[in-house]
């Protein structure tokens, strides 16, 4: 029940103007520096779109150098004094053609093993004297690969001066390498994130700062902590989706613009480089994860902070 | 029954002395009283102690029967929702409307703009600033402000109304109107406390006055 106004002292409600909204936000926007966080998110979100591009670029080149590197294996014939090199090139061409699991084997010529050497001793005529090996290029059915040790030994009984090169330490190398980079991959990203995370939460103390006078009086209206995290909440949700996703956006042109100069990259870089959401379902996701995770970081931090702030300045 | 009661309050800020010393008082249930003393006696302290935005530094206050020093934090909000408050400042929202200012302790209770509108409409026509209703308060003169800080205090039918210099920006007139709709809001069982030290109000109006003064209080005969 409501107390009366004073008779004839206002005009009757079928003159009342209607609302405009009734529903503004309570806490103001213009105070919070949500501009200032954005850019900042967004370029940390840019380093992380190509802190991934960079990861996905490596493993994409790695897995299909080492799948290079395990699809074929070389013989080599000796070419020392005393080797029947052409005799034992023929023998060992024979037996590998008879093994089960090798689809080719093909004899290098001469000529093309003295230009593999040419980069390292220059086109003297040094390369006639050494004694160059003859290589065999061996191609695997890698759906039924050979039993790569057991060729090693019958070559080494009917051949000696034959060696199998199954260029396992380049395959371990490489692996080694995009384990490596895989690693700093995850530790930059990490780091980017924790960044994004102490960001937020200095943008949500400077936001509960320069709105200290309306949370007081929230809170002696009643307003539970709850009440006042949805209400900022929303804000620092949409900052960080907004600068994630304008990261990606920045972070797929930079892949493309990269792509028009990449004329000397290897196949699967160049590839990611010209198409990157083509590359593979998992660079598509892994780039879209950005604003994802900026949303949730932006999210789960001002939570914390705003309650924290909160139980601090009440 | 009593709705307030301090026994022993004492209040200081920091390391300084204390401003408040002893403080024995109740408020019955339904009373309306005032509470006066000198600029600076601290009767804006007291009523942000009522207000659970003060912790006082000893003694014990108990408000609607709960000793508030041995409630967990989540549980002041529950009290505050029992409590309106017009501040000296006035302190409205300047971003938000009249009408958005004063359904705000609703919006805080989570009520529905639709279940709320023609309630508050009603209660800005009360305070004769229903054609303000869309205005913002940098536009309102002091005393509308006043009413708007009224209406926001009232909005949810306080159990408990307190008033920190209601009419301290307003004529004489208007005065005596807002002290009138107090006093009406008091006969609906509303406990009302108004603090000021404007003595035509304490003479016009018989209520009991409980006196601020030294940092102890008395209630005056």
């Amino acid at each position: 029940m409501r107390p009366q106004a004073a008779a004839g002292s206002r005009p009757s409600s079928a003159t009342r103007p209607a609302l405009v909204t009734g529903r503004a936000k309570v806490i103001p926007e213009a105070t919070a520096p949500h501009m200032t966080l954005m850019t900042a998110m967004a370029a940390m979100c840019y380093l992380a779109v190509l802190a991934i591009g960079a990861l996905l670029m490596t493993s994409a080149a790695v897995n299909s150098w080492t799948s290079q590197v395990a699809s074929e294996v070389t013989v080599q014939i000796s070419g020392a004094d005393g080797v029947d090199v052409d005799g034992d090139t023929a023998r060992a061409a024979r037996i590998l053609r008879d093994t089960p699991g090798i689809s080719g084997a093909t004899v290098v010529p001469a000529a093309e093993a003295r230009r593999l050497l040419e980069p390292w001793l220059g086109k003297s005529a040094i390369l006639d004297d050494l004694p160059i090996p003859q290589l065999i290029n061996v191609s695997i059915d890698k759906a039924s690969p050979p039993d790569l040790e057991g060729l090693r030994a019958r070559l080494a009984a009917e051949v000696p001066s034959a060696t199998l090169d199954t260029h396992r330490r380049w395959q371990a190398e490489l692996i080694s390498m995009a384990g490596t980079l895989t690693w700093l991959a995850i530790a930059v990203l990490s780091l980017i994130a924790s960044a994004a995370a102490v960001l937020v939460v200095y943008a949500t103390r400077a936001a509960m700062e320069a709105n200290r006078e309306v949370l007081e009086v929230l809170y002696l209206a009643g307003a539970r902590d709850s009440f006042i995290s949805r209400e900022v909440l929303w804000r620092f949700c949409l900052t960080g989706l907004k600068a994630g996703l304008i990261g990606a956006l920045l972070g797929f042109i930079t892949f493309i613009l990269l792509g028009f100069g990449s004329g000397r990259l290897a196949g699967p870089v160049k590839d990611f480089l010209y198409d990157p959401l083509g590359a593979s379902s998992t660079s598509y996701l892994a780039i879209l994860a950005v604003p994802v995770v900026a949303t949730v970081i932006s999210l789960i931090t001002a939570r914390l902070s705003i309650s924290r702030v909160l139980k601090a300045m009440f | 029954m009593s709705i307030v009661r301090f026994e022993n309050v004492g209040l200081r800020y920091g390391s300084g002395p204390e401003v408040l010393k002893d403080l024995n008082l109740t408020l019955e249930t339904g009373s309306f009283s005032f509470l006066t003393g000198a600029s600076g006696a601290g009767k804006t302290s007291l009523m942000r102690m009522l207000l659970l935005a003060l912790k006082p530094t000893r003694g014990m206050i108990t408000l609607f029967g709960e000793n508030v020093g041995a409630l967990p934090r989540s549980r002041l909000p529950d009290l505050r929702r029992r409590i309106g408050v017009v501040f000296q400042e006035f302190r409205l929202l300047d971003h938000l409307t009249t009408f958005e200012n004063v359904a705000l302790p609703l919006r805080i209770r989570g009520a529905k703009l639709n279940d709320y509108r023609d309630n508050v409409m009603e209660l800005l026509d009360w305070v004769g600033l229903d054609h303000h209703a869309n205005a913002y308060p940098p536009v309102l003169s002091g005393g509308e402000k006043q009413r708007a800080a009224i209406a926001r205090a009232v909005v949810s039918s306080p159990e408990l109304l307190l008033a920190d210099e209601p009419t301290g920006n307003v004529d004489p007139a208007l005065a005596l109107r807002l002290m009138k709709l107090f006093r009406q809001l008091n006969q609906f069982g509303t406990t009302v406390l108004i603090a000021t030290h404007d003595t035509h109000l304490l003479e016009t109006f018989d209520v009991p006055v409980l006196q601020l003064a030294d940092g102890r209080t008395e209630w005056l005969p």
